[in-house]
């Protein structure tokens, strides 16, 4: 099982103490899909936060599936508190999640800007405050 | 300073038995432990706005910056339990929806959320809809003991995730 990179595509790639980041390649892969540093201008996107990948959650979890992340933190910023009045927070997980919309092997895409499986809106509550993302 | 970590647990947020521990303990500890309950009241004088956010389409509080300021250091467990034992709390506030003072419980679940968040998971492994833990600003006095009683069973647990 790979792990989490601590670097994709020149993104840092900071992670909780109680992740463990044992997660599949298509997750990786999905996460390359869509991090970039220069992918919002202005600006550079430095570093995310993975607050969770296959820890703290049982079976069936996506996560325990090593097939989930949670990304909370933007550039050291948390999601929670910079999305409603940072624009540049705003940008950035809007295009986080706008770009994992292309990803072939998406699965859920929730977070403050989009709330989409496979691909359709879906109802899901919470997810203001950090992006989950899945693949299949 | 940290509090020793089998203390902590013994006396959770049992003010009686953190007063009895106090007395033995030097003043940095007596300014953290009587802390707690006075956290409390300033979250309930927090002069907030609850404001319509297009971006978010929801109620977003207008002093979380401030918020998350007083957080810092506020994260271990019976930090959360405290913060997720006050939602109930119906006490009116200084900060307010619509014109009208929210609950203090309103603050304490605004606080709690901006320290750690749960994902109930479905039998097919992928994020369930629905969670009572989650609620509103305007969330009705049965809304905020659903809320209460689903945190509390979380953080116990330990199944949160720290944001």
């Amino acid at each position: 099982m790979p792990k989490l990179p601590n670097i994709i595509n020149g993104v840092g790639i900071q992670k909780a103490d109680t992740v463990n980041d044992e997660v599949s390649q298509s997750l990786i892969d999905g996460l390359s899909w869509c991090i970039s540093t220069g992918m919002v201008v202005p600006g550079t996107l430095k570093s995310i936060w993975i607050s969770s990948a296959s820890d703290q959650h049982k079976m069936p979890s996506r996560h325990a599936q090593h097939k989930a992340v949670d990304i909370s933190r933007v550039n050291g910023t948390k999601i929670a508190v910079g999305y409603p009045i940072d624009p540049f927070v705003r940008a950035i997980v809007d295009a986080i999640q706008d770009n994992f919309e292309g990803y072939v092997h998406k699965r859920e895409n929730f977070g403050p800007h989009l709330k989409r499986k496979h691909g359709q809106p879906w109802n899901v509550s919470g997810h203001d405050d950090h992006i989950h993302l899945s693949v299949n | 300073m940290k509090r020793p970590r089998i203390l902590t647990r013994l006396c959770a947020i049992t003010l009686l038995c953190s007063g009895g521990y106090l007395a033995a303990q030097g003043s940095s500890q007596v300014k953290e432990m009587s802390s707690r309950p006075a956290f409390i009241d300033l979250l309930k004088r927090m002069n907030g706005v609850y404001h319509w956010n297009a971006a978010t389409k929801s109620y977003v509080f207008d002093q979380k910056a401030e918020l998350e300021r007083l957080l810092t250091g506020r994260d271990d467990r019976n930090d959360l339990i405290e913060l997720a034992d006050c939602i109930d709390d119906l006490q009116p506030s200084n900060s307010t929806l619509n014109g009208k003072q929210v609950p203090v419980g309103i603050i304490c679940y605004q606080a709690l959320t901006q320290l750690i968040y749960f994902e109930p998971t479905t039998q097919t492994g992928d994020v369930a809809k629905h969670w009572p833990g989650y609620i509103k600003p305007d969330a009705s006095q049965r809304q905020l003991k659903l809320a209460k009683r689903a945190w509390l069973k979380v953080i116990e647990a330990g199944k949160y995730s720290k944001l």
